[in-house]
């Protein structure tokens, strides 16, 4: 009986163990698996995370003038191997956890990207883009050759290239 | 400087036997072009870039400068993502699309590792490749252009 007493008054003095959730501003711990963000800017569309995905949850749907990605959130199973594999960092793992919805909400949920291809301007091929950013970041100085011919695809460059240097030659 | 495969495109006379050396050596899949400009053939490979920009971009590290000068791709660590394609300024890289796989001249490292010349040089019959120095290949085009220069003196006296 007194032992009681005893852990009743602790606890009392020790106060709530729980917090009051959503009046309260809720932290997670560190390394928390939340839902998975998507950055388009940063996507060369290798397929990496489709081939990972444990839950079948990435989908990316190659078409004739764009690719589309997609996360559905309720087949996510929170693995993070995506964001492991990911050679970019396009797909991250936040740490929210607000993970139940409604029915409704399904494809407010989803995650969609759409990415548009690039048309070669000779043989009017559609090839994929390589973006910006991922250039910006791995290319190192002065190193921008392609530049010159970014606009036409890695078949035509070679034939411009090749006349250029006939041209050397003739000259 | 590292040793690299030069062409002659005068003498090239288009045979494809680079390309059938190339395959015989890769399984079966050539990894060089002959590109037709007009009327002249140009043999076309991978130009080994000091500063490759495939090697800069790759996401997965599976591209390399070796030590022996040639820009080398790792099969393994290949996702076949297509970023070196979109940056090679010569457009030599190909994706093999079904073996998630790209696919481009390695300078047949393993013949040079043996101490062979790489396959499509001593394949070509009219010796339109070439596989040496710049600077080697200079000196020996300066002491040809003197001797034809001493030649014109001699008959001008």
């Amino acid at each position: 009986m007194l032992t009681t007493i005893k852990t009743v008054l602790a606890n009392i003095g020790r106060g709530p163990a729980t917090s009051r959730y959503p009046f309260v501003e809720e932290t997670v711990p560190k390394g928390f698996r939340g839902k998975v963000t998507y950055d388009p800017s940063k996507c060369i569309g290798c397929k990496t995370c489709v081939h990972v995905c444990a839950g079948k949850a990435i989908k990316i749907d190659e078409k004739t003038d764009c690719f589309d990605f997609s996360v559905w959130d309720g087949t996510c199973t929170r693995c993070q191997m995506c964001e492991n594999f990911c050679p970019t960092g396009a797909i991250k793992v936040t740490e929210e956890f607000h993970n139940a919805y409604l029915a409704e909400d399904v494809y407010k949920k989803a995650h969609f990207g759409n990415i548009p291809y690039i048309q070669c301007a000779e043989c009017k091929k559609m090839i994929k883009p390589l973006p910006e950013v991922v250039a910006q970041e791995k290319l190192k100085g002065e190193n921008i050759a392609y530049k010159e011919r970014s606009y036409i695809c890695p078949d035509c460059r070679r034939k411009a290239m090749a006349k250029d240097l006939m041209k050397g030659l003739a000259r | 400087m590292s040793k690299r495969v030069y062409f002659l495109p005068n003498i090239c006379a288009g045979c494809e036997e680079c390309l059938e050396a190339c395959a015989r050596e890769h399984q079966g899949n050539s990894l060089d072009y002959i590109e037709m400009v007009d009327l002249y053939p140009v043999p076309m490979r991978c130009f080994h870039c000091a500063d490759a920009p495939c090697a800069q971009i790759c996401p997965t590290k599976s591209i390399q400068v070796t030590e022996e000068g040639a820009v080398v791709s790792s099969s393994e660590k290949c996702i076949g993502c297509g970023s070196c394609l979109l940056v090679c300024p010569f457009g030599i890289p190909k994706v093999d699309t079904t073996k998630k796989l790209m696919r481009k001249c390695d300078l047949c490292i393993h013949r040079l590792k043996e101490g062979k010349i790489p396959s499509c040089v001593q394949n070509c019959s009219l010796k339109a490749l070439q596989f040496g120095d710049v600077e080697e290949y200079e000196a020996n085009k300066r002491k040809k252009a003197a001797a034809k220069l001493q030649r014109t003196g001699d008959s001008a006296l």
